[in-house]
């Protein structure tokens, strides 16, 4: 790498491998268009090339049977895209061509182009599949497999000449394109298996999903799943219920105990803190179900119950189902102690990491422990504080494994339902298990519209981007 | 490079890969390891097979039984069928397994017609949660991977069959003799809109369990014990009674209070049958497809479970609890709660589970009795009861479904399903099972059969799971008296046409 | 020495030492509910039934001890289980901590547009539970399954498909983990490195991976955990639960149809502990260092 500044070459039109890139959209285009085709001229068979054409079965429903085993896109209704994003893209690689507005850019724009009705194409075999499937056909496709082939081949190989060629033009651009070379696994993971996903699901809130209709095409129903969540008539409790249980849990467990675990673990022995803290990592790594029951063995009526038994050894007479008389207090409790141990494990890092000089310094200068933590220790635990509680936050509101199975929500009416276990009810746990995926999903759509303010809120109020460290390439 | 060489690139890579397509798409030979009962001549069609392994287990006659692997070509068509099955292990296995075994007797019978197909069967079987188990389907059915054959609860048949992920029976039925056999009355519960479903492939009655010890230490003689089950199914001895009898144990301490009648924790199919019990209908009678909600029925419920538990200390006002765990072991032993409603394969659980060093099974019989679920005086003065049979679907993306119905009738028969009911602690569905000997030696298994005469089913519906929660909402909030019964009928009413709209009559 | 003096000495070390005392005795305070807990599951798993602390047998006297609920140790399946729990948890540590590492370095040492917006998004995504998404996730994978060649590796109801969800819904967790252990690594290495015209991978791979062994550590723990205890996504998103792992096991074991006894739950969850504490064990030196330090880190 040549840390000189070279000369910008300011000939765009010169860019090395531009000729591929055209060829490549036009190819993309192209097979897009005769794609749509193939099955008319007997390419998608459900045997071999062209001779078992005949092995394929044909059945009636949403695939429209068609001589010598054409049954693909027919049925489906986006099929259409297909040839409309291929012409699209000749059009695009025409106009370009002609007026010569070629940039840097358009390698990527000709690699998207190119590959657009690949793709589409791709989604249709999987739609059509799925639609034959349905209704007992069985089809191979060949043209899928070769359009598979072929998109990954075009994009991979599209996708490097553009970026060598613009690399070589540009040695800035090394470092960019580096950078995207390390973010893109994840990227490309987080924005399929999630983004994507967390936008199905606003779509999916807007339309009437459930077991019923699981089958069928989506049905849009406007607001209808909002409108009726707003009317039920234990939003309100469910909302107070979400609040207090949130915030009790987050500051006097998953925050205020962490830290004070912390604190006292980073004061004694090494070995003993290791010890502490292994018990109270405990809770976190026990199987949810066997560490729920623990918790109603604690609150069981006599002869069962561990509190019961010690009040008895005390001569307490006072001997209640203490789950049900105090509900609000387990909950918290036995949430806290599954949270409190990943505040502890961040804070206690964060201590141990404060450099020894600085405590010595104090130490010198005749401060107490308590000084020493108010006036050192807890100003250079901002960060981690700021972290811990954000991400507790949206944790704890979104978290309704221990309540479900604590108290379902009881005892009695919604006494401890938090938000997110009513929308986990509504979409997933009905005892027949109809799932109510729409109305659940606006749920907890709502749900996650409200971390999302409040972490704005919190990144606001902790000034997040002084405290996000600058990366170190600009030193280069 | 040059732009050539990378053209060049290009076609040998596009030719590769249709190449690659071609190949792969080409006939396979498709090797099956086939059991086949064969009487040996060993001369036998060498010429075709690739190669013989020869497990040869010489009985007493000159049977052998070989595993041939066979090159699959024209004259024998081997079909794959899927089966998913939820069972506990290993009491319940029975439900995939009895599939397993009606293999052989489904390919002897197409060999029998001249058909050259054959079935292959894979079982998945596990031991899923219900609502797991059900999401599974339904996403299999959108993926077009469903299996053949599901076997699941009932009432599931309301969102399936709506769904479209059933394959439609009615008029298959009537071609497999089995099915005469099953009792009449199961079909019921798998029909929707006038169509069958599914076949029932078990069913369970929910009794009224009793404990005789406390009994005997309330102050009944040993005569009056002995007669409560016909009191019982006479009309005779009523909820009412039970309740005042429960009252009477707990205001005597014979019992804590709140341990005078127990149902179970968590929202079930049984609370139905209160419901039923007051009078109440869920099916509209006029035919249309939507529940009904009848709000004296339901207040009379809501009031007798609101005195059981906030008034008369009879029942825990957090019995509810969702604590099973619990449930079973305190109710095991029959030493603390007076009157459990429970389910017939409780039974085969609390004596395995909690009462082997007391006594098994024997200490049950010693010391516990069964009835049906007494009359309701305010309601039907019926006694009652109410099973859930498991039925066999087929997928309607089943390519076999009539290999697959096949199949499901080969084990509808006596010997297979008696094996499982009495594994199971399940009863019987077929109608020659009461005088099957080994069906009538299972001693609470013919015992508990006399119940299904009191028997009510849940509703196919797609929307009674929404009426469940709502009616289930409804008996928590009683219980707990967070509401009073009057509160709890409006506020279930509201809550169901909110999430019902028109699919719901309030009577 | 004058008395006053040697009895103000003796005071302070009193104090001292008591003031050393009070951490040790707040923190057992605070484990005893816990100790006490896990007591009683560790007596429940040898005891037929349990009243209190107490291990009772069927004529209420203290004893009814048994090995019956361990009996699950000879079942096969159980070991199955165990190899396809550890094959997932396994698979989850080195998934997630590859792709954080790598998407953590470049998070911590490169400038490029739409870093912070990244780094935002991320810890906004956990807000979305696995069970929310389930399925827009199960809409998502079935686009994927219908694309030859890809689908039948990644698509619904193929292991590829349940990791790469699995490692995928962790990842915020990890990324933004790993960008904390970067940040606090020394720039002189690296930049020396690249001076001498290394390229970035080798220097990431070569140079930074060693220096973050116990950052990546720290995550596996983490990772670890989730991946031993999954049950949710990789039993919906297969048919049949393909992936039988020891929650899949424990589920069988409780709820309203199970025939088990809760003592065989306990049992098997205590079974299913064991090897995340010595995972812990091991890896707990590491553990401390998952927040790198400084002033203003960035964890």
């Amino acid at each position: 790498m040549s840390f000189t500044k070279s000369p910008e070459d300011n000939n765009p039109v010169k860019i090395p491998g531009q000729t591929v890139n055209f060829i490549i959209a036009i190819v993309g285009g192209l097979l897009g268009i005769v794609a749509f085709f193939l099955p008319w001229i007997g390419f998608s068979s459900g045997g071999g090339l062209l001779g078992s054409l005949s092995g394929l079965k044909i059945g009636a429903g949403p695939v429209v049977a068609l001589s010598k085993g054409a049954v693909i896109f027919r049925g489906t209704p986006t099929s259409y895209l297909v040839p409309i994003a291929g012409m699209v893209t000749l059009l695009v690689v025409f106009l370009a061509y002609r007026r010569k507005i070629i940039v840097e850019k358009d390698g990527f724009w000709l690699i998207a182009l190119g590959a657009l009705p690949l793709l589409v194409l791709l989604g249709q075999f999987g739609e059509a599949q799925r639609d034959a499937a349905k209704v007992g056909v069985d089809i191979h496709y060949l043209s899928g497999l070769i359009a598979t082939f072929l998109a990954l081949l075009l994009i991979i190989l599209s996708g490097t000449l553009t970026t060598a060629a613009l690399a070589r033009q540009k040695p800035s651009f090394r470092n960019t394109l580096g950078a995207y070379g390390f973010m893109s696994p994840t990227s490309l993971l987080v924005i399929i298996f999630f983004l994507i996903p967390v936008v199905l699901l606003f779509i999916l809130s807007l339309t009437n999903l459930s077991s019923a209709n699981f089958g069928d095409p989506w049905t849009f129903i406007g607001l209808g799943n909002y409108r009726r969540m707003f009317s039920d008539k234990f939003f309100p409790k469910i909302l107070r219920n979400t609040v207090f249980y949130v915030v009790m849990t987050l500051a006097f467990f998953n925050v205020g105990l962490a830290l004070a675990l912390a604190l006292l673990t980073s004061h004694i022995n090494r070995r003993s803190s290791f010890f502490f803290r292994l018990i109270w990592l405990l809770p976190r790594i026990t199987p949810s179900v066997v560490y729920i029951v623990m918790w109603k063995r604690f609150t069981q009526v006599p002869p069962y119950g561990i509190i019961n038994q010690f009040l008895g050894w005390a001569g307490i007479q006072h001997q209640p189902y203490w789950l049900n008389e105090t509900p609000w207090l387990f909950v918290i409790l036995v949430n806290g102690f599954v949270g409190a141990s990943f505040g502890m494990i961040i804070f206690t890092s964060a201590i141990e990491a404060i450099p020894k000089d600085f405590i010595i310094a104090a130490k010198v200068d005749g401060a107490s422990s308590w000084q020493i933590i108010k006036d050192i220790t807890l100003p250079l635990l901002r960060w981690p504080l700021l972290f811990v509680t954000t991400y507790q936050t949206l944790s704890l509101l979104v978290s309704f494994e221990y309540i479900l199975l604590l108290t379902e929500g009881g005892p009695g009416l919604f006494t401890t339902e938090v938000w997110s276990l009513t929308a986990y009810k509504r979409a997933l746990f009905t005892y027949f298990g109809s799932n109510q995926w729409a109305y659940g999903a606006a749920w907890g759509f709502v749900l996650v519209v409200i971390g999302a303010i409040l972490s704005f809120i919190y990144l606001r109020v902790f000034r997040f981007d002084d405290l996000v460290q600058e990366p170190k390439i600009d030193v280069l | 490079m040059s732009k050539r060489n990378i053209l060049i690139v290009l076609f040998v890579g596009i030719l590769l890969a249709l190449i690659a397509a071609c190949s792969s798409a080409t006939p396979e030979v498709i090797t099956i390891v086939e059991t086949k009962e064969v009487e040996v001549i060993k001369t036998v069609e060498v010429e075709k097979e690739v190669k013989v392994y020869e497990t040869v287990e010489v009985e007493k006659e000159v049977k052998v039984y070989e595993t041939v692997e066979v090159e699959k070509e024209g004259s024998v068509q081997e079909v794959k069928l899927v089966a998913r099955c939820k069972a506990s292990p290993p009491y319940e296995n029975g439900r995939c397994d009895n599939l397993v075994k009606a293999v052989g007797a489904v390919n002897a019978e197409l060999a029998a017609n001249g058909d050259n197909r054959r079935v292959a069967l894979e079982a998945i079987q596990d031991d899923a949660s219900w609502g797991d188990y059900k999401t599974e389907f339904e996403l299999a059915s959108d993926a077009g991977e469903a299996p053949d054959i599901i076997v699941s609860g009932h009432e599931h048949i309301g969102d399936w069959a709506t769904a479209g992920f059933l394959y439609d029976i009615t008029n298959e039925v009537g071609k497999y003799p089995e099915f005469a056999d099953v009792i009449d009355s199961l079909w019921t519960a798998t029909k929707l809109n006038g169509s069958i479903w599914g076949v029932p492939q078990d069913a369970e009655a929910r009794p009224m369990y009793y404990s005789k010890p406390l009994l005997r230490q309330l102050g009944w003689s040993d005569e009056d014990i002995n007669n409560l089950s016909d009191r019982v199914a006479s009309g005779d001895f009523t909820f009412q009674d039970m309740l005042d009898t429960a009252a009477e144990a707990v205001a005597k301490g014979v019992v804590e209070p709140g341990d005078g009648w127990w149902h179970r924790p968590s929202n079930g199919p049984d609370f139905l049958y209160y419901y039923y019990g007051a009078g109440g209908e869920v099916v509209d009678p006029n035919g249309s497809n939507a529940l009904v909600f009848d709000k004296t029925a339901a207040l009379k419920v809501y009031s007798m479970l609101y005195d059981a538990a906030q008034v008369r200390d009879i029942i825990r006002p957090n019995k509810l609890d969702g604590d099973w765990d619990f449930h079973k072991e305190y109710t095991s032993k029959f030493d603390k709660v007076l009157f459990v409603f429970e389910g017939t394969w409780r039974w085969a659980s609390w004596h395995t589970n909690y009462l082997q060093d007391v006594g098994g099974e024997d200490y049950l019989w010693e010391n516990v009795g069964f009835a049906p679920i007494p009359a309701n005086e305010e309601g039907t003065d019926a006694p009652i009861t109410l099973t859930h049979p498991l039925v066999y679907m087929i997928s309607s993306q089943s390519k076999n479904p009539d290999l697959a119905l096949l199949l499901i009738s080969k084990a509808t028969t006596k010997e297979l399903n008696t094996d499982y009911a009495v594994a199971s602690g399940h009863l019987g569905v077929l109608k020659s099972q009461a005088d099957y000997p080994p069906y009538k030696t299972a001693k609470f298994l013919s015992a508990t059969l006399p119940l299904l005469q009191y028997t009510t089913f849940l509703p196919n519906s797609p929307y009674w799971s929404s009426y469940s929660e709502a009616y289930y909402l409804g008996i928590q909030a009683v219980e707990s008296g967070d509401l009073t019964p009057e509160e709890a009928v409006d506020v279930v009413v509201d809550q169901l046409q909110n999430e019902l709209g028109d699919n719901i009559i309030i009577q | 020495m004058t008395p006053t003096t040697f009895e103000t000495e003796q005071t302070y070390g009193l104090r001292k030492s008591l003031s050393r005392a009070i951490p040790y005795i707040l923190l057992t305070i605070s484990i005893l509910p816990i100790i006490i807990g896990y007591a009683w599951i560790f007596i429940a798993t040898f005891s037929v039934r349990t009243e209190g602390l107490i291990p009772k047998d069927a004529h209420g006297n203290i004893g009814g001890l048994t090995l019956q609920n361990w009996s699950f140790l000879h079942n096969p399946e159980v070991w199955n289980a165990t190899l396809n729990s550890f094959g997932i948890a396994v698979g989850m540590v080195v998934g997630v901590g590859f792709l954080s590492s790598l998407t953590g370095y470049a998070l911590a040492r490169m400038n490029f547009a739409g870093r912070k917006g990244f780094l935002g998004t991320t810890l906004l995504l956990h807000a979305f539970r696995p069970e929310m998404l389930l399925i827009a996730i199960f809409q998502v994978l079935l686009f994927i399954g219908g694309i030859p060649l890809i689908g039948d590796w990644v698509g619904f109801n193929t292991v590829g498909g349940v990791a790469l969800v699995m490692i995928t819904l962790d990842l915020p967790l990890g990324v933004w983990l790993m960008k904390g252990f970067f940040d606090n690594l020394s720039w002189d290495m690296e930049r020396a490195a690249l001076i001498d015209g290394a390229s970035r991978f080798r220097v990431w791979w070569e140079i930074i991976l060693p220096q973050i062994k116990p950052g990546l550590a720290a995550l596996s723990i983490f990772t670890f955990i989730t991946g031993w205890n999954a049950y949710l996504i990789p039993f919906t998103f297969t048919i049949g639960s393909k992936v039988a792992n020891l929650p899949v096991l424990l589920n069988r074991f409780s709820g309203d149809t199970s025939l088990g006894s809760w003592n065989e739950v306990a049992a098997l969850g205590l079974f299913q502990l064991v090897p995340i504490l010595v995972f812990f064990i091991f890896t707990q030196e590491a553990l401390l260092n998952i927040y790198g330090g400084g002033s203003k880190g960035g964890a």
